[in-house]
C-alpha cells in the first residue's frame, strides 16, 4: 500500500485528535451541564413557587386590612345596632367600601350570623353565615380563614362589627384565589401556576382548562409534606409541587416552567463548541502544515544531498516521492547503508589484502635482511681477510672505500631493519641489569674524541647519582644515545657539545628511576618548519644535508620508537644556526649490582684453546672463507661442511668442540639439522651456535627452539664469535688470557709491500701495549683505549705537518716531526710506523727530497695500517695480526 | 469546616507549637452547629434537651429548626445536608433502604386536644369520629357550652393522626368534610389550637407545652393520657420518636447529643415532658 504524503498523515493525525478531543470533552461536560441546568431550573421554580405563596399572604393581608378599615367605621355598628337595623346606611355604606375595591367579597352578618348584606353575592342575602371565623368574631376576636367556595379559594378576614362596645355582628372581607389572580402573578413571574385542592381538584390555574401535570407528584407533595420537583428533559418542563398552607388549610401550588430557553442556550453552546473545535482543527491544521513544513525543510534539504550523494555514489538516481520526507530520507538512509556495507565489505577487503601484503612486506624484509647480509657479511668478511694480504696503498685506499661502504651499507640495513621491527612491533627490549656508568662513560668518550678529531668541544657531565646499577635494554640505549650523540658530532664542526645525564622527578606513584639525558650542540640546527619533519623517516631536516653530511634519517625515528617502547619521550629543540639540543627521558628499574658485575661487557677477544675443533656449516663459499680465516686465527681448527645434511653426518663421525651452524642452508635447514644432531646425541651435548642473517628476535626464539645453544648475526664481528665460543668450549690452561700468545695468529701475510725495503715489518707490536699486563684489568683497557685513540690523532697530525713542512722545504721541522712521530710510535708498539719514521727523520735531516718523496707514502701506509689495526674505540683490531 | 493548614513549613515551627496548634484545630474541627431538622412531634421536647444539652457543654450546639415533618428530616439526612435529623415514628423499610440509621428517643401518648374555650374534658373515639367526619359540630352536642367544634386534622401519613388511629380506628377511613381543616405542620397546628379556642385537634403530649393558650388534653375513651396509662398499655394512642442519621453515623455532634439524651439528665427531661425515655 501506497504511504500517505507526511502532511496527509499529520492532518489526519490532527482531525482524529481534534474529533476525539471533543467527543470525549462533550461526553465528559453534556451530563454536568445538563445536571446543572436542570437544577438550575429547579432552584428558579423553587423560588418563583415561594414568590407566589408571598403574593397569596400579600393578598390575605390586604384583606385583613380591608376588613379592618372598613370594620373600624361607626356608622356600620350602629346600623346594626338599631332595631330594626339600618341596612339602607348599612348597604350604602358597604357598597361604598366594595366600591373602593380592596376585597372582591364584602359580607356583614348581624349577631345571629345572618347575613345581612352580601356585596358579591345579593341574592344569598338572609342566608346563616357559619364559617370559619364568624363565631370566633362574635365572641370578639377577629380571625383570617380560608375556605373553597364553589371550586374557588377564597380567604376571608372576619372582624367583630362593634356598637357601644358591644359587638352586633361581623364583617367580612375577602379575595377569591382564582385562576385571573393566578394569571396576574403568573405572568408577573412568568410561569404556570395551578392551586389544587387536597382532594385534588384545580381551584385555580393561569391556563384556562389545564391540568397540571403529575396528580402522583400532587399527592406525594401532600402526604409528605414537602416540596416535590420534576423535571421532563424531552420537553424542558420544570415543575414544583409546593405543599402550602394558605391561612389555615393544607393545598399544592404547582409552579411549572418552561426551561426551553436554557436548553436552548445548552443547544446553542454545544454548537459553538463543535464550531469552536472544527475552528480549532482548521487552525491546528494550518498551523500544523506550516510547523510541520518549517521542520521538514532541514529533512527535505538532506533528502535532496542525501539524493544527490547517493546518486554520486551508486551512479542511481533515487526515485523521489513527492511530500514524504520522512520515507524519502529513510530510502536514502538505506540506500547509503547498503553502499557502506558493500563498502565496508569491500575495504574489509582491502585490509585483507593489505595485511597480507604487510605479511609479504615482512617476509620480503627477512628474505632481504638474510640475502643482502649474506653477500654483504662476504664482502665484509673478504675485505677483512684482504687487509692481512700485502697491499700497495692504492689498494689499501681502495680496500678501505670498500670496507667503509659495506660498513655504511651494514649500518643503513640494520637501521631499516630496525625500523621494519618497529614498524611490524616486533621489536622487543632485553629487560637485563647494567651498570649504566660503564655504557655512558665508553660512549663519552668515543665522541669525545670524535668531537675533538674536528676541534669540537665535547663536556659530559654524569653525576656520581647516576651511577647506579640499573635494568633495561642497554643496547637500545646505546643506540639512542649514540645516534644523538653522532648527530650533534656531525652536524657541529666547531663549537661545543654539551652531554648531561641527570634524575628527574617521575610522575606521582611512579618510583621509577628517571633519568633525563640531553645532548646540546652549537652546530647547525634545524628550522622551525623542519622540527616537525625531523622524527619522519626517510627526512633530514634539509635535504641538502644528506648530501653533505650522509645518513639515512632513519636514526631519530628509531630512536623515538625505541624511547616510546622504553616508556619515556624524546624532545628536540632548535635554532638555526645556534644549535639544537635533544632532551630523552627515560625509566628505569633499578638494577641488580651482583648481576651486572656478572654480565659485565668483556670488549677484548677471550682466549681460545688452541687446537678446538669447529664444525661450520655454511652455504655461502664467501662466507665460508671468512669464518674459516677468523678462526684460524684464534687458533682453533675449523671444519667446512655446505649444507644441513652434510653437517649432521659430519657431527656424527667426527668429535668437534662446537658447532657453527647457518640457519637458511639448501637440502637441509639450520633448524632441522639441529634438531637432527640433537637426536642423535647419545652422551654430551654438543653446543651449537646460530649463525644467520635473519636479524629478528623471533628468529634467535626459532634457533632456540630447534635446541641451540647461542645466536650470533651476520656478519659476525670476530670479537663476538670469539666471545660466543669462549663461552661453550672449556678451557684447557684456565687462565690463557694474558700469555700473549693465546692469539697468535696463523695466518701470515702473503708478501711484505713492494715499497718496503727489507723484511717486513710488523704493523703492532701487541707487547708493547694492548697485551702488556699494566693495562691489563679493570679500568686500564679505558685508559689503554684513549691512549691509543690521542696517539693515533696526534701521529695524524704529525703526518700532515711533516707533509707540508716538508713540501715548503722547512727539513728541520719536519724531522722533528718525524722524530716526534718516531717516538710515540715506538711507544705504542707500532713497529713499522716507528721504523719508517726514523727513515723520514733521516732523509729529513739530510734535506733528502727526492728520498722523502719515495719514504713518505709509506710513511702514510703504514699509518693507514696502524689506524686499521685499531678499531674506533681505540682497541686493538682483533683481526688484525701484529706480529711479524 | 476543614482544619485549616499551617503555610509555614511545619519544620519552622517548635513541635510543642504544632501540638497546640493541632489540638486546637482538632477541637474547632469537632465544635461544630449541629442543626436537627425534622419532625413537629419532638420538637418541643427535643428543643428542651437541646437547651439543657447546649448549656452544659460548649464544644457543640445543637439546633432544633421548625418543623419540616419527618419527611423534611429523611430527605435532609438523605442528601447529607444534616448528619441528624428527627422523626415522628420509626424509619419504614424502603426509608432503611437508603442507608439511613434510625435511634429511638421517646414514646409518648397523642392526646385529643380541645381549645381553651372548650369545656368538655372526656370524649370517646366515636365522638372524635363523628366531628372529623362532620356528624358533630357543636361542643354542645359533646355536653360543653353551645360553640362550633373547629376540628383540625392531620394528612393520613401523620404520625400522630396514625397513632390516634389505633384508638379512633374510624379514622382511618373518615374523609375530611370542607369544615375540618387540614394543616401539614404540628407548629400550625399548634397555631390553629391557639386561634380557635373551640378548636379540636390531635397531638403528642409533649408538643402542647408549645402551646401558648390553655388547650385541653381530653380523656379519651376513659382513659387519661397518662405516662402510666401509657406504660401499662391501657392508652395505647402512642408515637414513638426518634432520631436519624445517614450512612456515616450522626457524627460527633450528634454522638455528644445522643449520649445526653440517654443520660440520666436527658432521660430526666424526658421524664419532665411525659415521654418515656426509649432505648439505650
Amino acid at each position: 500500500m501506497r504511504r500517505p504524503s507526511t502532511i496527509a498523515a499529520l492532518i489526519l493525525v490532527f482531525a482524529l485528535l481534534a474529533i476525539g478531543s471533543h467527543w470525549f470533552a462533550f461526553r465528559l461536560t453534556s451530563g454536568v451541564l445538563h445536571e446543572a441546568v436542570d437544577l438550575w431550573e429547579v432552584q428558579k421554580v423553587k423560588a418563583v413557587g415561594n414568590e407566589v405563596i408571598v403574593l397569596l399572604e400579600n393578598e390575605s393581608h390586604r384583606v385583613r386590612l380591608t376588613a379592618r378599615l372598613t370594620a373600624g367605621r361607626n356608622s356600620l355598628g350602629r346600623s346594626l345596632a338599631r332595631r330594626p337595623a339600618d341596612e339602607a346606611t348599612l348597604r350604602a355604606v358597604m357598597d361604598q367600601a366594595y366600591a373602593a375595591g380592596g376585597a372582591s367579597i364584602l359580607e356583614v352578618t348581624n349577631r345571629n350570623q345572618t347575613v345581612i348584606y352580601r356585596a358579591h353575592d345579593p341574592a344569598q342575602n338572609g342566608d346563616r353565615a357559619d364559617h370559619w371565623g364568624i363565631f370566633e368574631a362574635l365572641e370578639g376576636t377577629g380571625a383570617l380563614v380560608s375556605a373553597v367556595e364553589s371550586d374557588t379559594l377564597t380567604v376571608r378576614a372576619v372582624e367583630p362589627l362593634r356598637h357601644q362596645g358591644q359587638i352586633v355582628g361581623t364583617l367580612t372581607a375577602g379575595t377569591r384565589i382564582d385562576s385571573d389572580l393566578l394569571r396576574r402573578l403568573g405572568s408577573e413571574l412568568g410561569l404556570h401556576i395551578f392551586l389544587v385542592s387536597r382532594a385534588g381538584r384545580t381551584l385555580a390555574a393561569t391556563v384556562p382548562d389545564a391540568a397540571p401535570p403529575d396528580t402522583a407528584a400532587i399527592q406525594e407533595a401532600f402526604t409528605g409534606k414537602i416540596p416535590v420537583y420534576r423535571h421532563w428533559s424531552a420537553t424542558h418542563l420544570t415543575a414544583a409541587y409546593l405543599p402550602v398552607t394558605i391561612v389555615d388549610d393544607a393545598y399544592v401550588v404547582v409552579a411549572e416552567m418552561e426551561g426551553g430557553a436554557a436548553y436552548m442556550h445548552l443547544a446553542a453552546g454545544n454548537r459553538q463548541a463543535a464550531l469552536a473545535t472544527l475552528a480549532i482543527l482548521a487552525i491546528s491544521v494550518v498551523a500544523g502544515v506550516l510547523l510541520m513544513r518549517w521542520i521538514l525543510a532541514p529533512l527535505r534539504r538532506l533528502r535532496e544531498s542525501a539524493a544527490l550523494t547517493l546518486e554520486a555514489l551508486t551512479g542511481r538516481p533515487m526515485q523521489k516521492r513527492r511530500g514524504d520526507e520522512i520515507q524519502t530520507v529513510v530510502g536514502v538512509l538505506e540506500a547509503l547503508t547498503d553502499y557502506l556495507t558493500q563498502r565496508n565489505r569491500e575495504l574489509e577487503e582491502a585490509r585483507q589484502a593489505a595485511d597480507a601484503a604487510n605479511a609479504a612486506k615482512s617476509q620480503f624484509l627477512s628474505s632481504m635482511s638474510h640475502e643482502i647480509r649474506t653477500p654483504l657479511n662476504g664482502i665484509l668478511g673478504m675485505a677483512d681477510l684482504l687487509r692481512r694480504t700485502p697491499l700497495d696503498p692504492q689498494q689499501a685506499r681502495y680496500l678501505e672505500s670498500l670496507a667503509a661502504s659495506g660498513r655504511g651499507l651494514h649500518g643503513l640495513l640494520g637501521d631499516i631493519l630496525d625500523l621494519a621491527k618497529v614498524e611490524a612491533g616486533k621489536l622487543h627490549l632485553e629487560q637485563i641489569d647494567f651498570f649504566l656508568a660503564s655504557m655512558l662513560d665508553g660512549l663519552t668518550d668515543i665522541y669525545r674524541d670524535l668531537a675533538a678529531g674536528q676541534g669540537t668541544a665535547f663536556e659530559a657531565r654524569i653525576p656520581s647519582n647516576v651511577r647506579v646499577p640499573v635494568r633495561g635494554d642497554p643496547t637500545r640505549l646505546r643506540q639512542i644515545l649514540a645516534n644523538l650523540l653522532g648527530n650533534a658530532v656531525k652536524f657541529t664542526e666547531a663549537g661545543r657539545i654539551d652531554f648531561t645525564v641527570e634524575r628527574i622527578p617521575g610522575p606521582a606513584d611512579d618510583d621509577r628511576l628517571w633519568l633525563r639525558f640531553t645532548v646540546s650542540d652549537t652546530g647547525i640546527g634545524i628550522a622551525p618548519e623542519a622540527l616537525g619533519e625531523l622524527f619522519r623517516p626517510f627526512t633530514q631536516a634539509d635535504s641538502s644535508t644528506t648530501r653533505r653530511y650522509g645518513g639515512s634519517g632513519l636514526g631519530l625515528v628509531i630512536s623515538r620508537h625505541l624511547a616510546h617502547q622504553m616508556g619515556g619521550e624524546i624532545r628536540v629543540a632548535s635554532t638555526l644556526g645556534k644549535g639544537t639540543t635533544f632532551r630523552v627521558e627515560l625509566p628505569f628499574v633499578r638494577g641488580n649490582e651482583a648481576a651486572c658485575a656478572s654480565s659485565a661487557e668483556i670488549d677484548e677477544l677471550p682466549a681460545l684453546r688452541r687446537g678446538a675443533r669447529i664444525l661450520v656449516a655454511e652455504d655461502n663459499p664467501v662466507n665460508r672463507m671468512v669464518i674459516e680465516g677468523i678462526l684460524q686465527t684464534f687458533g682453533v681448527e675449523p671444519t667446512l661442511v655446505e649444507d644441513g645434511e652434510q653437517a649432521v653426518a659430519q657431527a656424527r663421525v667426527g668429535r668437534y668442540d662446537a658447532i657453527l651452524m647457518d640457519c637458511q642452508m639448501p637440502r637441509l635447514d639450520g633448524y632441522a639439522a639441529t634438531r637432527a644432531i640433537r637426536a642423535e646425541e647419545t652422551g654430551g651435548r654438543i653446543p651449537i651456535i646460530a649463525l644467520t642473517a635473519n636479524a629478528f628476535a623471533e628468529d634467535r626464539q626459532r634457533c632456540f627452539d630447534a635446541g641451540m645453544d647461542d645466536y650470533l648475526a651476520k656478519p659476525v664481528p670476530p670479537v663476538l664469535l670469539a666471545q660466543a665460543l669462549a663461552r661453550c668450549i672449556p678451557r684447557e690452561d684456565g687462565d690463557g688470557r694474558n700469555d700473549g700468545t693465546g692469539y697468535a695468529p696463523t695466518l701470515q701475510p702473503l708478501a711484505a709491500p713492494r715499497e718496503a725495503a727489507g723484511p717486513a715489518l710488523p704493523v703492532l707490536d701487541r707487547r708493547a701495549l694492548v697485551d702488556n699486563p699494566d693495562f691489563a684489568g679493570p679500568g686500564k683497557e679505558k685508559f689503554r683505549a684513549r691512549i691509543v685513540r690521542l696517539f693515533l690523532a696526534d701521529s695524524a697530525r704529525l703526518q700532515d705537518e711533516l707533509a707540508r713542512n716538508a713540501a715548503s722545504g722547512d727539513w728541520l721541522a719536519a724531522a722533528r716531526n718525524a722524530q716526534t712521530l718516531g717516538s710515540s710510535s715506538a711507544a705504542v708498539g707500532a713497529v713499522a710506523l716507528s721504523v719508517t719514521s726514523a727513515e723520514v727523520e733521516n732523509m729529513a735531516r739530510a734535506g733528502d727530497a727526492d728520498g722523502l718523496r719515495e719514504v713518505l707514502p709509506r710513511l702514510s701506509f703504514e699509518l693507514s695500517r696502524l689506524s686499521e689495526a685499531f678499531d674506533s674505540n681505540g682497541e686493538p683490531a682483533t683481526s688484525e695480526s701484529a706480529k711479524g | 469546616m476543614s482544619p485549616i493548614r499551617p503555610t509555614s513549613p511545619a519544620g519552622a515551627w517548635p513541635a510543642w507549637a504544632i501540638a497546640g496548634l493541632a489540638l486546637v484545630l482538632s477541637a474547632a474541627a469537632l465544635a461544630d452547629d449541629l442543626v436537627v431538622p425534622g419532625s413537629g412531634n419532638p420538637e418541643y421536647v427535643l428543643g428542651q434537651l437541646a437547651r439543657a444539652f447546649n448549656a452544659r457543654q460548649q464544644r457543640h450546639r445543637v439546633i432544633v429548626p421548625p418543623s419540616s415533618g419527618t419527611a423534611g428530616a429523611i430527605r435532609d439526612v438523605g442528601e447529607n445536608l444534616s448528619s441528624l435529623g428527627r422523626v415522628g415514628r420509626p424509619l419504614k423499610d424502603d426509608e432503611k433502604a437508603k442507608g439511613l440509621g434510625y435511634l429511638p428517643i421517646g414514646r409518648e401518648p397523642v392526646v385529643v386536644v380541645a381549645g381553651a374555650g372548650v369545656d368538655v374534658k372526656a370524649i370517646t373515639s366515636a365522638q372524635v369520629a363523628d366531628i372529623y367526619a362532620g356528624r358533630i359540630t357543636n361542643w354542645r352536642e359533646l355536653g360543653g357550652r353551645s360553640a362550633p367544634i373547629r376540628a383540625i386534622g392531620r394528612e393520613k401519613t401523620d404520625a400522630s393522626r396514625l397513632a390516634l388511629e389505633r384508638i379512633v380506628l374510624p379514622l382511618k377511613e373518615v374523609s375530611f368534610p370542607g369544615t375540618i381543616k387540614v394543616v401539614h405542620l404540628d407548629p400550625q397546628l399548634i397555631a390553629l389550637l391557639d386561634r380557635y379556642p373551640t378548636s379540636l385537634g390531635f397531638l403528642n403530649r409533649s408538643a402542647l407545652a408549645a402551646c401558648t393558650t390553655k388547650v385541653v388534653p381530653l380523656i379519651l375513651d376513659g382513659v387519661e393520657p397518662t405516662p402510666a396509662n401509657v406504660a401499662s398499655g391501657r392508652y395505647a394512642a402512642v408515637l414513638e420518636f426518634g432520631l436519624i442519621h445517614g450512612p456515616g453515623g450522626p457524627g460527633n455532634a450528634g454522638r455528644a447529643f445522643i449520649e445526653f439524651i440517654r443520660s440520666a439528665e436527658g432521660k430526666n427531661i424526658l421524664h419532665q415532658h411525659g415521654v418515656s425515655p426509649v432505648g439505650d
